[in-house]
């Protein structure tokens, strides 16, 4: 596991408690807590990606969103696009209070 | 050479002829070419009031049968090249499809993973949306009125 430093700014993500870098393809560069070489959500993650990248949200064609965000109850997944790889940050999600609709 | 496939019965005296005139295959005329289909339909072996010997083999193959088996082999050949192909193509061509490049993105990806999340009012707000939506969508109905076919002006 390589250590740039940009995952060890990753590693100061507030309320996180996991990340996981993606190259292009799919395949798991760098990952660290509860997304320890979790090929299982790095392939849902990119699968995620895929359907927003299609999506015509804005104008802007170089950068169609800058974060996806799913969101629980109990924690969320935050993810991004850089220099042509996907980083995913697990966060717990401080508002706990259960979503009513 | 398929010994197995000979009926030493009712071919006896011509056993070198065995394995080109075993006729079972020629009772399923829809059968796809392959390993054991014979390529030559009426060989040498099969012309009734004519002497077999071994030298008839090598050397003696009429030239008509002889361009059956030639197409019957490029025929075999080319189907399968093509079903390699195909899975070739289908398997690597449809993944590569699928792919939407990524962008550049950010320059800074940290910053943006560590920003706030968004507010709870909107995420309220989207589901509220779309239990909207969904509901709507549920009580479209369609409604016959008129006829879909329609004739135009034809006398």
């Amino acid at each position: 596991m390589t250590t740039s430093p940009i995952t060890a700014s990753l590693d100061r993500v507030p309320d996180q408690v996991g990340y996981l870098v993606m190259t292009e393809d799919g395949a798991v560069m760098a990952s660290s807590g509860e997304l320890e070489n979790d090929e299982a959500a790095a392939g849902v993650i990119m699968k995620m990606v895929d359907v927003a990248l299609r999506l015509q949200t804005g104008t802007d064609k170089q950068e169609p969103f800058k974060r996806l965000s799913v969101i629980y109850d109990e924690h969320m997944y935050m993810v991004t696009i850089s220099n042509q790889k996907i980083y995913v940050s697990k966060r717990t999600n401080e508002h706990h209070e259960p979503i009513t609709v | 050479m398929g010994h197995s496939s000979c009926d030493p019965g009712s071919r006896r005296t011509f056993n070198m002829g065995c394995c080109f005139s075993n006729e079972e295959d020629e009772l399923l005329p829809n059968k796809e070419p392959n390993e054991r289909t014979h390529l030559l339909h009426n060989p040498a072996s099969n012309t009734p009031n004519r002497p077999i010997s071994s030298d008839d083999f090598p050397n003696h193959t009429p030239p008509g049968p002889k361009g059956d088996e030639q197409s019957a082999l490029n025929r075999i050949l080319h189907q399968t090249a093509n079903t390699r192909i195909a899975i070739v193509t289908s398997s690597s061509g449809g993944r590569l499809k699928k792919r939407t490049p990524l962008p550049q993105g950010t320059a800074t990806p940290q910053a943006v993973l560590a920003t706030d999340p968004i507010s709870q009012a909107d995420v309220q707000l989207m589901n509220k949306a779309a239990a909207y939506a969904a509901s709507a969508v549920s009580q479209v109905r369609v409604e016959h009125k008129e006829d879909l076919v329609v004739p135009f002006g034809i006398p």
